[in-house]
C-alpha cells in the first residue's frame, strides 16, 4: 500500500475541490458560471486540475495545461532525502488513473499575481487520501493566457510528509 | 531581529498558512542565479546563462508578447533555442528589475516575480514582468522555467 501511495505522490499530488469534502460521492457535473474577476479566471485552470485529480480524469487535467507544459516536484522524504523530478504534461496526466482512493487537494490562501497575459499562483496545500492528510507543501502555478483562455504552462510543488497540518 | 521570526516561519509547516515573506539571506540565494543570468545577458555569454538553468530536456522560456499594433502572441521555446539566441552581435543588451521583485520560497522550490526593462544599446526597448520558477538541488538554486510578458508601450525610462 505504501508503495502504491509513493507512486502517486510523485505523479498526482494535486486534487479535489471543496465540493467533495463532505461526501464520498463526486459532485454533479454542473459547473459554476465562469468567474468574472481576473483572479477567478486565473484560478479556473488551477481548480480544473484539482477537479481532474479528484475525478481521476486525465483529460480534464490535460485540458487545463498547455501541450508543452511540465510538472516539477521537489520531494522531501521522511528520512530527509530529497529529489527533484520533472514530468511532461502527458506523463503527469498519465499518472492520474481511475482507482478506489479518494484524492483531495486543498490550496489555502494562494498569492495570485497577474500581468497582461501571464500569471502565477503560489500557495500552501495539503493532499488528502480518503480524507486523511497524506502530504503537504506549496503549489506554484505558472500560467499564460492565449486566445482569452488561461492555461497552466508549468506547475511546480514541494512535497513533504512530516509536519503537515492536521486535516 | 526580524530575520529570526522569518526563518522560524519558513521552517514551520507550510500547510494552511498564508505564504510568508522570504528571509533576506534565503532571498539572496534565490536571486543569485538571476543576477548571474542578467550579467550573462550584459556579456552576451550563453555559457554563463546556461549555468543558471536546470537543463533536463524540459521547461524553457515562455513569452507573452503584446505588440504595438495590439496583436498578441504566446510563444514557448526550449532552453537550447533560447540559449542559441544569446550570441555576440552588433547590439548591446541589458536587462534589469525595475523594482523589488516578489520572492517566495518553500523548501527546494522558489519563485521570483518582478517588473523588468530590457534595453538595447542603452535605450529601453521592451518591458514587462519576469516570472522565474526555480528549484534547489544539491544546495544550488537553478531556473527550471521562465515566463515573461513583453510590451513596448508605457515602459519606464523609454
Amino acid at each position: 500500500m505504501r508503495f502504491v501511495l509513493t507512486a502517486f505522490v510523485m505523479l498526482a499530488p494535486l486534487a479535489a475541490s471543496a465540493q467533495t469534502r463532505s461526501t464520498d460521492r463526486l459532485p454533479p457535473a454542473n459547473p459554476l458560471p465562469p468567474p468574472t474577476s481576473e483572479e477567478g479566471q486565473v484560478m479556473t485552470p488551477v481548480n480544473a486540475m484539482f477537479d481532474g485529480l479528484a475525478r481521476r480524469d486525465s483529460a480534464i487535467i490535460l485540458a487545463a495545461m498547455r501541450p508543452d507544459a511540465t510538472a516539477m516536484v521537489a520531494a522531501e522524504k521522511a528520512d530527509g532525502t530529497r529529489s527533484v523530478r520533472r514530468l511532461s504534461a502527458a506523463e503527469f496526466a498519465a499518472g492520474v488513473k481511475p482507482g478506489p482512493e479518494r484524492f483531495e487537494e486543498r490550496l489555502s490562501d494562494p498569492a495570485i499575481e497577474i500581468d497582461g497575459d501571464i500569471a502565477m499562483v503560489w500557495g500552501p496545500y495539503t493532499f488528502l487520501v480518503d480524507g486523511k492528510v497524506h502530504h503537504c507543501g506549496v503549489d506554484h502555478f505558472d500560467l499564460v493566457r492565449e486566445s482569452g483562455s488561461w492555461k497552466v504552462a508549468n506547475v511546480t510543488w514541494s512535497s513533504r510528509t512530516t509536519g503537515c497540518a492536521a486535516q | 531581529m526580524i530575520f529570526l521570526p522569518l526563518l522560524l516561519a519558513a521552517a514551520a509547516p507550510a500547510a494552511d498558512k498564508p505564504p510568508a515573506p522570504a528571509s533576506t539571506s534565503d532571498a539572496a540565494a534565490v536571486m543569485a542565479p538571476l543576477k548571474a543570468w542578467f550579467a550573462g545577458i550584459d556579456a552576451t555569454d550563453a555559457t554563463a546563462i546556461r549555468a543558471q538553468i536546470r537543463i533536463d530536456g524540459g521547461g524553457g522560456a515562455t513569452v507573452a508578447v503584446n505588440r504595438p499594433d495590439g496583436t498578441k502572441q504566446v510563444r514557448h521555446i526550449t532552453w537550447e533555442d533560447y540559449l542559441a539566441k544569446i550570441k555576440p552581435g552588433e547590439h548591446r543588451y541589458h536587462e534589469q528589475f525595475t523594482g523589488s521583485p516578489t520572492i517566495q520560497i518553500d523548501g527546494d522550490i522558489a519563485m521570483v516575480w518582478g517588473d523588468f526593462t530590457l534595453s538595447v544599446d542603452g535605450k529601453v526597448a521592451t518591458c514587462g514582468v519576469d516570472h522565474f520558477d526555480l528549484v534547489r538541488e544539491n544546495g544550488a538554486w537553478k531556473v527550471q522555467n521562465v515566463t515573461w510578458s513583453q510590451r513596448t508601450a508605457g515602459c519606464p525610462g523609454a
